[in-house]
């Protein structure tokens, strides 16, 4: 499994940043990136995101 | 030009309202103030509703006519069954700009001395005897000396967690939010209208905040917790959108995330002031930031000012910002705390009584007071939910 993030969707509110239990993410201005090594796939960034920009896959 | 290797009073990270307003005021007392600002462009993209109430915007600033799109004197309630409440509004509420509001008040913090700069993230403090180094990228790479620090880098901040402090929230304390702004619709340019109930804001409420004369933000919020892949804020709007306004145009769209939790217990340390929604100061029941924020940028000024000026920015001189600022708008904020709590288990028929009780009222008479106080009055089962939050 692996976080991606449709950045086509994505509106950067930063949302996602402010609650990732791992600090796995960061929001580099309107480029929302993802450190797979911090990230533990939890999946709390697919399920809060606004626009639904992020989804699990499995991969 | 270089910045490199400077050495400033102050460095404020951050160049929202609550950045902006407190660079600006420590450059006023005469500190050396840089200001930084990860975005290419201060303002955009926009994460906000851009309501605010008149009296904080008069209180920092002069307000500049093109900030205002509209002048709100009144607030619709909507409750699912339709039926609509009026409040009318003692004093007026403003729809601005955030774009040329954000972009206004760093230009005023320039012309006060304060060195801006754009497309500059700090991206890692350091300790030094007694300041800071502060490590920048974006267009340049450069490192800056502070003596203290300004941490307004908003609700991902990511320089108090480098500070130790963790501002970590949980989902139930986060407000996803998505709006539209719309154009060529029929609305009333000088009312907001406020929805609740399942149909349109699960757990939260939307929005139609004017921003012309036909024109407007239209919005909602919910907590985290509450979000799904699926159900989502976007869904949510897109719903009330297709209802109500099916041949809009949309001209912007917005996504945001606001704290609605209680204000940050450890918004100052050794050095440094946190400010604005980093410091959790939004409103946790209506998700209003940009008053707060202000506020609490002036306060952190002043706070800063006078520890420069003792010359000494410990942690024992700095408390005086948090008394500040609980005793200013933090204390009157986290009263809200237990009421959202509550308002989040609000069922269609609560919203429904609620509505149907205040709209008898007359709208001169109704105040946001007289709304929460219907809303728990009317509805048993609130009032004992609010009971147990408040005894917990």
């Amino acid at each position: 499994m692996v976080i991606t993030v449709k950045h086509h969707v994505c509106c950067y509110c930063g949302g996602c940043v402010s609650l990732c239990p791992h600090e796995a993410l960061l929001l580099n201005e309107t480029l929302l990136n993802v450190d797979h090594t911090r990230c533990v796939r939890c999946g709390l960034c697919e399920k809060v995101c606004p626009t639904g920009a992020i989804d699990i896959v499995h991969a | 030009m270089s910045m490199h290797n400077t050495h400033f009073d102050v460095v404020v990270i951050g160049a929202g309202p609550a950045g902006a307003v407190a660079a600006r005021d420590i450059a006023r007392a005469g500190f050396s103030v840089a200001l930084f600002e990860k975005r290419q462009e201060i303002g955009t993209p926009v994460r906000c509703g851009e309501g605010v109430s008149a009296k904080w915007l008069h209180k920092h600033t002069t307000v500049q006519a093109r900030w205002i799109s509209s002048e709100i004197r009144g607030a619709w309630f909507r409750s699912p069954d339709m039926n609509k409440a009026e409040m009318l509004y003692k004093e007026p509420e403003y729809i601005i700009d955030r774009r040329l509001f954000d972009h206004d008040l760093a230009c005023e913090a320039a012309q006060a001395g304060v060195r801006v700069m754009t497309k500059a993230t700090v991206f890692a403090i350091e300790r030094q005897n007694d300041g800071f180094i502060c490590h920048i990228n974006g267009l340049k790479t450069f490192d800056v000396y502070a003596t203290l620090l300004v941490v307004a880098d908003g609700v991902e901040s990511k320089c108090a967690p480098m500070l130790g402090v963790s501002t970590t929230l949980s989902p139930k304390d986060l407000g996803v939010c998505f709006q539209y702004t719309v154009e060529n619709i029929d609305i009333e340019p000088d009312h907001i209208e406020v929805i609740g109930g399942r149909e349109y804001a699960p757990g939260g409420y939307a929005w139609i905040f004017p921003k012309g004369k036909r024109s407007a933000n239209i919005g909602m919020g919910m907590a985290a917790a509450d979000s799904t892949k699926e159900k989502n804020a976007r869904y949510y709007v897109e719903r009330l959108l297709e209802t109500r306004f099916p041949s809009a145009s949309i001209v912007r769209a917005v996504a945001g995330a606001v704290p609605l939790s209680v204000p940050l217990k450890d918004m100052y340390g050794d050095g440094f002031l946190i400010v604005g929604d980093a410091a959790r100061l939004s409103n946790p029941l209506t998700g209003a930031g940009i008053g707060n924020a202000l506020e609490s940028g002036a306060l952190a000024a002043s706070t800063a000012v006078s520890a420069l000026k003792k010359g000494d920015a410990s942690k024992s001189v700095l408390k005086e910002y948090r008394n500040a600022v609980m005793k200013s708008v933090g204390t009157s904020t986290a009263r809200f705390y237990p009421l959202k709590e509550a308002f989040v288990k609000f069922t269609d028929d609560n919203f429904n009584t609620m509505v149907r009780v205040v709209g008898k009222l007359g709208a001169d008479k109704v105040t946001p007071k007289v709304v929460l106080e219907t809303a728990f009055r009317e509805n048993i089962g609130l009032l004992k939910i609010l009971k147990t939050i408040l005894l917990s």
